[in-house]
């Protein structure tokens, strides 16, 4: 092929490539202009109304009834949220784990439920410590008998677990928790309350240092309560908690948002009713999790 | 090969055939309408606008409540801007916010992964994608349309219902679109779809791509309109009607094969009407 001949079939291909591209527009139905302002207008007072039910639309979701401090249909969207994730979760999902030599040191942020009256953290001593025991309460509202810390901390398997610490703020952290299973140690004090739906953690009002000035909660799921990565840990980063970390004992799970994880446990309540907790009343999502 | 006989093979029909004994006993200065953008085209372009304004409204709420204010845009230290100023966060009434901005973003979302769903089939059905995606060509035209459209060159390359720089942007939102919901999900549920997770990168970056990639859509959004603004009034009635306004000549070219033999022999330096876009 000469060069020529070359030139020539690119030019005949480039002329190809531009009739295509005109097909592309040169197909549209042409109507005259009495026709178009009919449509015109027609579509200006549609566009008009779409615009104004938008809008209107907004403003009814913003102005609705608040359900725990979010427009109530937010709240309901939420939940519908959370069931549809609940129907899609695969058994045996873990959320992945760290080496520990990937920790990072972690900020205290909240400090809901250990802080006395004067915003200063409540210290639990060593003797608090030895005789501390997380109450609690069966569906019903039966009393059971209490698990001690020492319980905790010397009858079950000791894991040593490292993930990626999510606050809902935004910010992670990979942390290493020191602690035994949740399962294990409900599997023995509340093996009858496992069928029920939910657990509510909370944090003791008054301690031998003072009172609690703020009550702090958190409502979890069972089947996540029951999950291998939930751990009720004493120990972060190799070291005992502090009391900005939640010691003597607190609940720790790569499968919820730091503002579940509940620190210093001082009672356990079981329930079959949707619960409510300390961030959940003020607006955010019962679930949290991943 | 004769160029002629190429063009009737691609066509298979002359071009000009339906219109012609019609626009011949017609006024070809007579101002007409012609059929521009489909009735789902313009349902979804204008669901999609409020939407994506909530969704970025309430993911700034969100990202206010990390008070370390991770992005900013800069070199080392030495910050331009940082996201987001207080007087943003103040006018947008986005500070101490997060829960109403999660309920928001965590309800919204469903609108504009359902809308661009719709959007991905109806582009795959109608075969529509073929407009929206340059082919090799097109990419290389892409600049030349920016320099006509900054003055700095008189001709504008071929196009056909979107020009190539056009084309690159719109196919470069759809990619920004989908890896922000891909980022979205991954950072929402990093267990239940930890695979997505692991594929974005991890948690930090997914999470930073879901900004980065925000803001990219805000720059399409700011050219977006500073281009509607100069395309005038009848495009974007175009928008809204369905139909663009322009003489019936305008209406129903005649490609003009000689024209185009020429054109394509001259490459594509050859002067061409103005195309509205």
């Amino acid at each position: 092929m000469t060069d020529r001949e070359q030139l020539d079939e690119r030019a005949a291909e480039l002329v190809d490539r531009e009739i295509r591209l005109r097909q592309q527009t040169d197909a549209g139905e042409i109507i005259d202009l009495a026709d178009y302002k009919k449509r015109s207008r027609r579509a200006f007072l549609s566009f008009g109304a779409l615009g104004a039910a938008g809008i209107l639309g907004f403003r009814w979701v913003q102005n609705r009834p608040e359900d725990e401090s979010i427009p109530d249909v937010l709240r309901a969207a939420l939940d519908r949220n959370e069931s549809l994730w609940t129907a899609l979760e695969r058994d045996g999902a873990r959320a992945r784990t760290f080496s520990i030599s990937d920790r990072e040191d972690i900020r205290i942020n909240g400090r809901h439920g250990l802080e006395n009256s004067s915003r200063e953290l409540i210290q639990v001593e060593a003797d608090e410590a030895a005789t501390w025991e997380i109450s609690l309460t069966g569906v019903g509202g039966a009393t059971l008998d209490p698990i001690p810390l020492s319980s905790i901390r010397s009858d079950f398997e000791v894991h040593d677990m490292v993930w990626e610490h999510k606050c809902i703020e935004g910010w992670s952290n990979i942390v290493h928790w020191t602690g035994v299973r949740v399962s294990d140690v409900l599997d023995r004090y509340a093996p009858g309350e496992m069928g029920a739906a939910w657990s509510v953690l909370r944090t003791p009002p008054e301690t031998d240092n003072g009172s609690v000035r703020r009550d702090y909660s958190s409502a979890i799921e069972n089947y996540t309560m029951m999950h291998p990565q939930t751990l009720f840990a004493w120990a972060l980063n190799g070291d005992e908690l502090t009391a900005g970390h939640g010691s003597p004992i607190r609940i720790v799970t790569p499968l919820k948002y730091g503002i579940k994880q509940l620190k210093r446990i001082g009672s356990i309540e079981f329930t079959d009713d949707r619960p409510t907790d300390y961030w959940t009343e003020r607006g955010y999502d019962l679930h949290a999790g991943f | 090969m004769a160029v002629s006989t190429t063009v009737d093979q691609a066509d298979g029909s002359d071009p000009g055939e339906v219109m012609t004994d019609d626009v011949g006993l017609m006024d070809p200065d007579e101002v007409v309408a012609k059929k521009k953008h489909p009735l789902a085209l313009r349902w979804m372009h204008w669901v999609n606008f409020p939407v994506l304004m909530i969704m970025i409204w309430s993911g700034m709420r969100i990202y206010w409540a990390d008070l370390r204010d991770p992005y900013a845009i800069g070199i080392a230290d030495w910050q331009v801007f940082e996201f987001w100023p207080d007087s943003v966060n103040s006018a947008l009434v986005l500070e101490r916010r997060l829960a109403k901005g999660l309920a928001f973003h965590l309800t919204f979302g469903w609108f504009f992964v359902i809308n661009g769903a719709l959007y991905g089939l109806w582009l795959l059905r109608k075969g529509r994608w073929r407009y929206l995606v340059p082919d090799v060509q097109g990419v290389r035209d892409a600049g030349k349309t920016v320099l006509h459209d900054l003055h700095l060159r008189k001709t504008r390359p071929p196009q056909g219902k979107y020009n190539p720089a056009q084309q690159l942007t719109y196919s470069a939102v759809l990619a920004i679109s989908t890896l922000l919901v891909l980022t979205g999900f991954a950072i929402y549920k990093p267990v239940q779809l930890s695979f997505l997770l692991t594929i974005l990168g991890g948690y930090d970056f997914a999470r930073f791509l879901h900004f980065s990639m925000t803001i990219a859509l805000l720059v399409f959004f700011g050219i977006h309109l500073i281009q509607v603004a100069r395309s005038g009034w009848r495009n974007f009635a175009s928008m809204i009607t369905g139909y663009f306004t322009q003489t019936r000549r305008e209406a129903s070219p005649e490609p003009d094969v000689s024209e185009l033999v020429a054109v394509g022999n001259r490459s594509d330096d050859a002067e061409r009407e103005e195309v509205t876009s």
